[in-house]
């Protein structure tokens, strides 16, 4: 209770400066937690179809590709809605960038290896034309990302969040 | 803040250990209490965490366990024919079955989805000499049906246009042909679906009528050979085959697409030629298929 007033006393620039870290983190949780629930919720209902994305990088062997396409959607939208509300944020955040991560690893060996695969981070995902490719914006993309992670597992605090209002953080 | 949350939770009297209700009703007034003392900050975060964590783990392995057990279920709901000369499920089939072959006639294999765009531009180009060829014997046509925009965006229309389409070859390959070229030129935009009453018309106009038309109904309804169809797209995607279409001639994949006059049509002739012979140049061997293993 104290400490209220003392930090409109003398420690206003400070606050401010606090304050506008927590926004950065607050634009980081939405941009990373939107990104992972849109991208979830495009594949949610098309479990078949996210099998076929994961198996199109050709890292895992088929059948373990298949559970993997399966679980990722939901893995995604669980760990987007954790950064959209603030729960948890920096172990939501390590694992939502250690998705990115692998996503961007997957990405280059398919580049790297020849291979011509749509991303399937929104849906789709396969075998698409060489032309079509689009793996430097997609890694680009992910590496933004990534970065909003980094920030949040480095520096957690952020306006509005659940872990705020719970846990007071 | 810690100290004060723990001061507040001395406070409060020892769960009764009835269970249910009571202990509840003392666990709400716990939270309530350390609420009120630390401002607003008294959850219990292990509380909070376990919940989250049990949730998480319902859904990510339900989920996979509730896919698994369904697209299992999806396929063993239609049937499990296999298609007359088919010897197992994953394998082609032939088209020209009823066709006696020429000798050394090479084999043609082909992987299309009723569905692809590109798969049409095929049909349009050289679909009418790959008929041909098989129809007078000059190749032996094996037929992969694949589901690629299946899986690209939902569904299984792809699946059932396969499964019709083989239903319609029960009654002759002759009709088979038709249907086929009805699919092509009646293809919807790409992620859009062929509907029933479109399966149903181009069976109709394909020549099926009275018991024919009756007998094919019911092989679409059922989806007799939804599983066969399923089983040759899971295989030629192991076998590196995961875009359509894909032409094989005596297992060299050919890069049809070369295929083409000065002026930038399709050369129909030498596309012919190529299949009839079995023999490709360097151009025209599909790079992007050199990994891939033709089934046929």
């Amino acid at each position: 209770m104290t400490a209220a007033t003392q930090t409109s006393a003398d420690a206003g620039p400070s606050r401010r400066k606090e304050l506008t870290l927590d926004v950065v983190g607050l634009l980081a949780r939405l941009t990373l937690g939107i990104v992972l629930v849109v991208a979830g919720w495009l594949k949610v209902g098309n479990p078949a179809g996210a099998a076929r994305a994961v198996q199109g990088y050709r890292i895992m062997p088929y059948d373990v590709a298949t559970y993997v396409g399966y679980a990722l959607p939901i893995v995604e939208i669980v760990v987007g809605l954790l950064l959209i509300t603030g729960l948890f944020t920096r172990f939501a955040a390590l694992i939502g960038g250690l998705l990115m991560v692998a996503f961007i690893i997957g990405i280059s060996q398919a580049w790297a290896r020849g291979l011509h695969i749509d991303c399937g981070c929104f849906g789709g995902g396969g075998e698409v034309a060489a032309s079509a490719t689009r793996y430097p914006q997609e890694i680009a993309r992910d590496t933004g990302l990534a970065v909003c992670a980094a920030w949040l597992v480095w520096r957690p605090q952020s306006l509005a969040s659940l872990d705020r209002v719970l846990f007071g953080r | 803040m810690a100290k004060s949350k723990t001061k507040a939770r001395a406070q409060q009297p020892r769960p009764q250990g009835k269970g249910g209700a009571s202990s509840q009703q003392s666990r709400q007034a716990k939270i309530d209490a350390a609420r009120k003392s630390s401002g607003g900050t008294g959850v219990n975060k292990i509380v909070v965490g376990s919940i989250v964590a049990v949730v998480a783990i319902v859904a990510i392995v339900g989920g996979v366990i509730f896919n698994s057990i369904h697209q299992k279920n999806q396929v063993s709901q239609g049937g499990k024919a296999l298609p007359a000369g088919v010897s197992a499920m994953g394998k082609g089939w032939q088209a020209n079955q009823d066709v006696k072959l020429v000798a050394g006639a090479p084999t043609v294999a082909i992987y299309e989805d009723f569905r692809c765009p590109i798969c049409k531009q095929l049909e349009s180009a050289f679909g009418e000499s790959i008929q041909q060829l098989a129809t007078e014997g000059k190749v032996k046509l094996v037929y992969f049906f694949k589901t690629v925009i299946d899986s690209n965006y939902g569904g299984d229309n792809s699946q059932q246009a396969a499964n019709n389409a083989l239903c319609v070859a029960e009654a002759g390959s002759q009709y088979f042909w038709k249907y086929h070229n009805l699919l092509y030129t009646n293809q919807p935009d790409e992620g859009s679906t062929f509907t029933n009453a479109q399966f149903t018309q181009f069976a109709k106009q394909a020549g099926l009528s009275g018991t024919a038309l009756d007998t094919w109904q019911k092989c679409a309804d059922a989806g007799k050979y939804m599983n066969y169809v399923k089983s040759t797209d899971d295989a030629s995607y192991k076998a590196g085959i995961t875009g359509t279409p894909a032409v094989f001639v005596n297992h060299k994949p050919v890069n049809w697409q070369a295929f083409s006059t000065s002026a930038g049509q399709p050369d129909a002739a030498a596309f012919s030629k190529a299949l009839e012979t079995g023999t490709l140049s360097q151009s025209q061997i599909s790079t992007d298929l050199k990994n891939a293993k033709d089934l046929s």
